[in-house]
C-alpha cells in the first residue's frame, strides 16, 4: 500500500498555512474582552439563584430538540411527482413498478 | 504578567484570584479566537466562544493540573465548543444567517472587519474552509494556523496519529481543488504578520 506522506511539509502546505494565517489575522479581536469576561464571572458567582437557570436550560433543550429539529427534518428536500421528467430513468422505472405495477 | 508561568496563574485562579483569569485571557486570547474563528468562519460566534472557553476555564479550574501545559486544554475546549456549534447550526438557520449577513454587510459602515469580509479574495478562503467537513476542518486549523504537530493534534482531538494524517490528506485534496484556481489572485493580497 502506498504510504501517505502528508507530514512532509511541501510548498502547498506552506502556501495554505500562510494564506490561512493572513486570513485569520484580518479579523480584529473583540474589544474589552477581559473586562466582559471578568464581569460575567462576577455575575455568575454572585448570583444566588443560579439554579433557576436549570428550568430555562431544560426549556431551551426541549424547544431545540422537540420543535426546531422536527421542523428541520420536515423541510428536507422531497421529490415531487410534477418533476418526474427531471428524474433519472432508473428512478422513474422504480416508481412505475412500485406505484402502478407492483 | 509575562514573568508568570501558566502554572502560577492556574494556582492563583484555583485560590480564587480573578485577575489570574484575566492574565490568562490576555495571554491566550489570540490562540482561542483564531482557532474558533477558523472552525466556525463566524467572527461574532468566535468572540462568544472566546468568552465561553475562559468561563469554562474558571468553572473547571479545580480540575486542571497546574503541572501540565495549559495550551492543549485550551485547544481541546475551543475545538470541542466550535465543533458543537457547527453541528448544532442547522441548515435553515445557516441560510437565514447568510441572508442577514448580506443585508447587514451592505448597510454597516466600513470597519477593518467589514473590509475583510467584503474582500472578494478572502471570501474564497472562507469558502475553501467551509468546503471541508468539520472534522477535517479542525485538523486543518490546528495544523496550518496553529502550527501544531501531528502528534499534538492527535492528543488534542484524542484520535490516533494515523487518523490525523488521513484527515489531513483528504483535506489537502479538497483545498487543492478549492484554492488552486485562485492561487495567483490570492498571492497579491498577502502581507507580513508580526
Amino acid at each position: 500500500m502506498r504510504q501517505r506522506e502528508v507530514y512532509k511539509h511541501d510548498a502547498f502546505d506552506s502556501y495554505v498555512s500562510r494564506l490561512f494565517k493572513n486570513w485569520a489575522f484580518e479579523f480584529p479581536l473583540p474589544n474589552n474582552g477581559r473586562r466582559l469576561l471578568l464581569d460575567q464571572v462576577k455575575k455568575r458567582t454572585n448570583n444566588p439563584f443560579l439554579w433557576f437557570y436549570l428550568p430555562l436550560a431544560v426549556a431551551r433543550w426541549s424547544f431545540r430538540n422537540l420543535i426546531l429539529e422536527p421542523i428541520d427534518i420536515a423541510f428536507q428536500p422531497v421529490l415531487y411527482f410534477s418533476d418526474v421528467d427531471l428524474y433519472p430513468t432508473y428512478v422513474t422505472d422504480k416508481m412505475l413498478h412500485q406505484s402502478f405495477i407492483g | 504578567m509575562e514573568d508568570k508561568h501558566d502554572r502560577d496563574l492556574i494556582l492563583e485562579l484555583q485560590a480564587g484570584e480573578l485577575n489570574a483569569l484575566g492574565d490568562m485571557y490576555d495571554r491566550h486570547r489570540h490562540l482561542v479566537y483564531r482557532t474558533a474563528l477558523a472552525i466556525t468562519c463566524d467572527p461574532e460566534m468566535a468572540a462568544d466562544l472566546l468568552q465561553e472557553v475562559f468561563l469554562r476555564l474558571h468553572r473547571f479550574a479545580e480540575r486542571i493540573d497546574p503541572a501540565r501545559p495549559l495550551q492543549p486544554w485550551l485547544y481541546r475546549m475551543t475545538v470541542n465548543l466550535s465543533y458543537t456549534w457547527v453541528k448544532r447550526k442547522s441548515r435553515w438557520m445557516r441560510y437565514i444567517n447568510e441572508m442577514a449577513e448580506r443585508v447587514i454587510l451592505e448597510r454597516r459602515p466600513p470597519s477593518p472587519q467589514n473590509i475583510a469580509e467584503r474582500d472578494e479574495s478572502w471570501r474564497w478562503v472562507r469558502q475553501a474552509i467551509l468546503a471541508l467537513p468539520v472534522q477535517q476542518r479542525m485538523v486543518v486549523v490546528l495544523y496550518y494556523i496553529n502550527d501544531l504537530s501531528l502528534k499534538e493534534i492527535s492528543e488534542i482531538l484524542e484520535i490516533p496519529v494515523g487518523t490525523v494524517k488521513s484527515r489531513l490528506h483528504y483535506a489537502r485534496r479538497v483545498l487543492k481543488k478549492q484554492l488552486g484556481a485562485h492561487r495567483e489572485v490570492l498571492r497579491t493580497v498577502f502581507y507580513e504578520t508580526t
